[in-house]
């Protein structure tokens, strides 16, 4: 084992034949995973709420106000007269709160569907952008030379070192400024748009995802290290082969099973890390919902009103939970070894 | 190999054996205060248990600005004057009269010379008084005062609230480095006399004094120990009681002292020798804490609030509102092109509906606001109908909130904004749960009344929020309303109107100019009448403050006043304690029967 | 070994100057200083610049950053800016320790509850006694500390009043050798509530690796051997299986225990533990940089040296492995 092994590594899938794995297998071997396959359909279920919890992915396109979906009611919508209701009070307007109404009187459930995106996407778009940073990082230097290995996995060691709630505040502070200038580019815009409808933290987990991807780098650069001496790549080289192919054709395919597996396995921290940023005050705007954002907002109201809180940290809990089956699943069925 | 898996059984083993440890003892209630809980005998020392929220930066009076260090000082410290918890109106303390010359300029200070230096002694358990090379007992004096003030005008001191004290003349120069300290224009007599001069006749000066900044300190203390005077095993005090513990930002002990004449000499004074602090700064587990009998006294967190005080409240009449002299207000950024309008600025005032928010919300009994300056200060005119009266309750002689929004909605409609269409607007706030709330029930609310407005909330880090709101920060970060509250340094209008907003002497964040070409000829009024008012008569100065307020709020609308804060506690019955601006903990008096019953 | 572990510690010297060079810088660019305000009211520039005057904060960046450079030879990490007369030194003193405590005895219950769940699961795999163990080792991680803790204090000790809600049982002044707090009852029923807030969230880390490493190892030929040799099961997988599967879960104990005790903030604040997981936050967002700098250093240290301390522990767990 060589010098600098860390958490991030062993914490990994253990480390992948060198049979390529048809996704038959995978799939199969994953099936026979119950509590993966339930994890999935979870997950399913939390993507599908969030895409269809109001009309905005309809009138992201065609512009308009968007409507409720599956929420009864808009996540902003306040009933200051019955703030803090308990579940089933139906009011005199003809207004039913299922899971009861927040301290402004907001429909608990509507909230809590609603949080589903900003919880989902945030996850999501950070795994998403540190798995491919991380996956390019961890191949470049596990293929390189020594001595470029070597460098960059000091750079690697050294951002480990940083505080990272330095970096949420900066990325803050530039992308408001940024979403303040009234920028032609139509990609920033439609950036800028999308940031805006998540309650301004959007941008802040791409840049989450651009600093998380150190454990990633690793992973990718192990398994890297591992495959690039195998019978099968030394044999595609002898046939005149370039790097650029090797990688794509023969490293990309075997390294990228486990990866995703730890990217799954990932998921949940970065969902834990929105709603620890909302407790320290740094998550999205109100009156944008997440979960992180409700639970932190009314953890203090668990004794009178339990729903508030509870709501909220039910969906977080499932999905979390999900996420972790389903990485478990997926990490036994990526490895034959552990197949019976 | 039977190495490691020694290993592994011995981690496993010392794992079991720390748990079951833990899991032997059962605790009775009430004995969990930690060490210093069973103090309290049959004979014991009567023992208050309090929470501070959270460490105090200081216990400096030069250095305290903040409610929790100045709440320790005031205990632990005595300066020239007091403020009375009723009134808060200058009384007696070190200083035992005083007197201002015929031009007003010159303020005369008349001590009493018996109250000693005291310090605890961790050995004998006891506070003794301080004794000098010839082991003579030291007295406060005032040449410390004047240590006191020099030391906290001094720019090597680096205190915070030094400006609090430019009113005194030279201070300013001495701080900002242009004059010698020993100009500053404070001079003890002789032991029992200082004089005082002052840059303008300030009737309110005998109030300053009484702050900590300009309370006497040991030199020779100081000099001995530098910064780290204030620990526990350092620092000599004179009031009535002395610190003998001090783990920081965990706990404090004070102890009475004995020897401070405030015991025999003020009818007002309770009983409690001992006074266990802890600095716990999470609300929902202070109340937990009070629940469990590990407090005598809590703050109540804002969801508990109906518990607390609602209807058949389990809690009896342990609850407890008072009046706090801070007022929480929106400023508008006036230079930004959404609220540069007075009209808009004085429809989206008027679309606050303050009652709800203050009933249905934040449930502590505050009173919605119509003026800034809170109404427990000389020269308030709060309540008064002729300020601002859209925002008071047809009770108190104001419109009500529906015939507000009616004239709110004409007022947007005559300025081009038609229901709000065509207006957005951001309102900035910093991290905090309360203000989210109440940024999301005001967003609400101006949605309600104007349906076509579009308004943001923006939420930034404490450090992040106030760059943007200072005067020179580029305005697009600037939001167009800010949040923020301000609480008097002493009861005076001048305090509020003059040194928050007058754009010579204050921060003046709402950037009003005397050329807004809107409002100008209002700021230059402004501007010229809170300044006259500090030398004018107390008397003409009233109608002074009401005209200030009337401009502020209304006519120039630079400012939303939303409401007056309150102290929301949650008391044993067995504690007797008064709820004023300060905690007096001098004052508290607690039944040990009581607390020992439970 | 000794030549190895001095090139180790040198390989961090530059890495360790960097980290300081560029949080430094980073705090610095941070809007707004440690002396714009002082609670709810901002403060005149004349006192501005007298404070920063005092802190040296008036100087250039560069003679900023080499006077703290010496302080670090020095061994002097400066003065606290928003607690006045503390040194960042004597804070660290203060509540390391108490953090260390704390993130100690919940990775000895992570361990705990995560080895035996990750054992039960390998062994029984697809199992819904796989399911369950691995459920009950992931719950932990999967429900937020915000809800947890509140939740523990509201039925352990407001509604049954079995332990105090919070603080801590023991202070630096009570500590031994300023680390090793007093065993008194105090100090262990004020310690079950925040340890078991904590610890849950990371047995499922230990259950995971359990899992995973036996599942690897009971597939070993040496494994198929003992049982050839007519071993019982539960004596192969006791004496042979557990001892090599093991490796990794105690190699992760010491970069974890960095983690869990900077990530102790919510878990710190909700039961008013003096510790040091505040700090990390509060220091940012009150601007005051020696601690910024203090607490971002004490990590790096802390992790360059578990990350040795792993090296190590494989070569004394595994003969096969040699360093020189």
């Amino acid at each position: 084992m060589a010098a600098g092994t860390t958490t991030a590594e062993m914490t990994s899938a253990a480390p992948v034949t060198r049979r390529r794995t048809p996704t038959g297998d995978a799939i199969r071997q994953l099936r026979k995973n119950k509590m993966a396959v339930v994890g999935l359909i979870v997950i399913l279920i939390m993507i599908f709420i969030a895409l269809f919890v109001d009309t905005s992915l309809f009138t992201f396109f065609t512009g308009g106000k968007a409507q409720p979906l599956i929420a009864p009611y808009h996540y902003a919508e306040v009933d200051f007269l019955h703030a803090n209701a308990p579940p089933l009070t139906r009011t005199e307007e003809g207004k039913f709160y299922i899971l009861g109404t927040d301290y402004l009187g907001r429909d608990n459930l509507s909230r809590t569907l609603y949080g589903s995106r900003i919880s989902l996407s945030v996850a999501i778009v950070a795994a998403t952008v540190s798995l491919i940073v991380g996956l390019i990082y961890g191949m470049i230097s596990g293929y390189g030379s020594a001595v470029r290995d070597n460098f960059m996995m000091r750079v690697v060691d050294f951002l480990y070192g940083f505080p990272l709630i330095i970096f949420i505040i900066l990325m803050q502070v530039y992308f408001k400024a940024l979403s303040a200038t009234d920028d032609t580019n139509p990609f920033v815009a439609w950036l800028i748009r999308i940031d805006d409808a998540m309650g301004g933290i959007f941008l802040v987990f791409v840049a989450i995802g651009l600093l998380n991807w150190l454990g990633m780098a690793r992973i990718a650069r192990g398994q890297t290290l591992s495959f690039k001496r195998k019978e099968f790549v030394e044999a595609s080289r002898s046939v005149g082969s370039n790097d650029g192919r090797i990688i794509r054709k023969h490293i990309l395919p075997n390294i990228l099973g486990p990866c995703i597996v730890a990217e799954t396995l990932a998921i949940p921290g970065y969902i834990l890390l929105e709603s620890f940023l909302s407790f320290i005050g740094l998550g999205a705007n109100p009156p944008t919902p997440s979960w992180g954002i409700m639970i932190s907002e009314t953890y203090q109201a668990m004794r009178v009103a339990p729903m508030n809180v509870f709501a909220p940290a039910v969906a977080l809990t499932l999905t979390t939970l999900a996420f972790n089956f389903l990485g478990d699943g997926l990490r036994d069925a990526f490895d034959p070894r552990l197949a019976d | 190999m039977y190495k490691r898996s020694y290993v592994v059984m011995l981690l496993l083993a010392l794992a079991a054996m720390v748990f079951s440890a833990c899991a032997a003892p059962a605790v009775p209630a009430g004995d969990s205060s930690g060490s210093d809980g069973d103090m309290a005998g049959d004979m014991g020392p009567v023992t208050v248990r309090y929470n501070l929220a959270t460490e105090p930066p200081t216990v400096d009076p030069a250095l305290s600005t903040d409610t929790t260090s100045s709440a320790v000082i005031r205990s632990i410290d005595v300066g020239l004057t007091r403020l009375n918890p009723e009134d808060s109106s200058a009384e007696p303390s070190l200083a035992t009269d005083w007197s201002q010359s015929d031009d007003g300029l010159t303020w005369t200070f008349n001590l009493r010379t018996d109250i000693p230096w005291v310090k605890y002694n961790a050995d004998s358990g006891e506070v003794e008084e301080v004794t000098g090379d010839d082991g003579s007992v030291m007295y406060v004096t005032a040449p410390q005062v004047e240590y006191g003030i020099k030391r906290a005008c001094d720019p090597e001191t680096a205190s915070d609230y030094a400006y609090i004290l430019y009113v005194i003349d030279g201070c300013e120069a001495a701080n900002i480095g242009e004059g010698a300290v020993d100009d500053i224009a404070v001079t003890a007599l002789d032991d029992a006399t200082l004089e005082i001069s002052t840059t303008y006749a300030a009737s309110f000066f005998p109030q300053i004094v009484s702050m900590p900044t300009a309370f006497p300190t040991p030199q020779g203390v100081i000099e001995e120990f530098g910064d780290v005077w204030t620990e526990a095993d350092n620092i000599v005090s004179n009031g009535p009681y002395a610190m003998s513990e001090w783990i920081h930002n965990d706990s404090m002990q004070l102890v009475k002292n004995p020897f401070s004449p405030l015991w025999a000499e003020d009818s007002r004074a309770g009983n409690v020798d001992v006074y266990n602090f802890v600095m716990i700064e999470e609300a929902s587990t202070e109340f937990a804490m009070y629940e469990n009998n590990e407090l005598d006294d809590s703050t109540v967190p804002q969801d508990q609030m109906d518990a607390v005080f609602g209807d058949g409240s389990a809690y009896g009449d342990e609850g407890h509102i008072a009046p706090n002299n801070c007022t929480y207000f929106y400023g508008f950024i006036t230079k930004k092109e959404a609220v540069s309008d007075p009209n808009v600025r004085r429809a989206l005032s008027m679309a606050v509906d303050r009652v709800t928010l203050v009933d249905q919300i934040l449930k502590g009994g505050q009173e919605p606001a119509n003026s800034f300056t809170n109404p427990a200060n000389f020269g308030t005119v709060a309540f008064d109908p002729e300020v601002a009266p859209w925002a008071l309750t047809e009770d108190l002689g104001g419109t009500g909130y529906a015939a507000a929004v009616e004239m709110g909605k004409q007022l947007m409609a005559d300025a081009g904004y038609p229901d709000g269409e065509g207006l957005t607007l951001t309102i900035g706030h910093n991290v905090s749960e309360g203000h989210a709330r109440i940024a999301q029930a005001i967003q609400a609310m101006w949605t309600a009344a104007y349906p076509a407005i579009q308004v943001n909330i923006e939420t930034q880090e404490w450090g992040v929020y106030l760059d943007s709101i200072e005067n020179d920060a580029p305005m697009e970060n600037k939001p167009d309303v800010y949040r923020l509250g301000w609480c008097a340094d002493y009861p005076h209008a001048n305090n509020w109107v003059h040194e928050v907003f007058n754009p010579d002497a204050g921060s003046n964040r709402i950037m009003i100019t005397p050329d807004d070409p809107a409002i100008g000829d209002l700021v230059a009024e402004y501007t010229q009448l809170t300044k006259d008012a500090q030398t004018a008569s107390p008397e003409d100065s009233l109608a002074m403050y009401k005209r200030a307020e009337q401009l502020l709020v209304d006519e120039m609308a630079a400012i939303i006043p939303i409401y007056f804060y309150t102290t929301v506690r949650i008391t044993k019955p067995w504690l007797n304690r008064l709820y004023a601006n300060d905690p007096y903990f001098e004052y508290w008096t607690l039944d040990q029967s009581g607390q020992e019953g439970m | 070994m000794t030549a190895y572990i001095i090139r180790r510690l040198l390989y961090a010297i530059p890495v360790l100057f960097c980290i300081i060079l560029v949080t430094f810088l980073l705090a610095r660019s941070l809007p707004g200083g440690p002396f714009d305000r002082a609670g709810d009211k901002t403060l005149p520039e004349s006192i501005r610049q007298n404070l920063e005057a005092k802190y040296g904060l008036d100087d250039p960046a560069y003679i900023q950053f080499a006077n703290y450079l010496g302080g670090i030879v020095r061994g002097d990490l400066g003065p606290s800016y928003s607690y006045r007369g503390r040194s960042v030194n004597q804070i660290i003193k203060e509540s390391f320790p108490i953090s260390l405590q704390l993130g100690i005895l919940s990775i000895l219950l992570a361990v705990i509850i995560g080895i035996p769940a990750g054992i039960i699961a390998a062994l029984k795999q697809n199992t819904w006694i796989d399911y369950s163990s691995s459920f009950v080792a992931i719950l932990g991680v999967s429900i937020p500390n915000i809800v947890l803790g509140p939740l523990l204090i509201y039925v352990v000790s407001v509604q049954f009043g079995w332990l105090p809600a919070a603080r801590w049982g023991a202070n630096y002044k009570q500590f031994y050798f300023g680390w090793i707090p007093p065993m008194t009852k105090d100090f262990w029923i004020h310690a079950i509530l925040p340890v078991i807030t904590l610890g849950t969230a990371f047995s499922a880390t230990f259950a995971r690796l359990t899992r995973a490493s036996l599942l690897q190892t009971i597939r070993e030929d040496y494994i198929r051997t003992a049982r050839a040799k007519g071993l019982t099961e539960y004596g192969v997988i006791m004496r042979h299986a557990m001892k090599n599967s093991m490796i990794p879960v105690v190699t992760v104990f010491g970069p974890l225990l960095i983690g869990v005790v900077t990530g102790s903030f919510v878990v710190e604040r909700i039961f008013g533990i003096p510790g040091m997981g505040e700090f990390f936050v509060t220091s940012i967002t009150n601007r005051d940089y020696p601690i910024v700098l203090g607490t971002t250093l004490l990590y790096s240290v802390g992790l360059v040296l578990a990350n040795i301390g792993v090296d190590l522990a494989y070569a004394w767990l595994d003969p096969r492995i040699r360093y020189d």
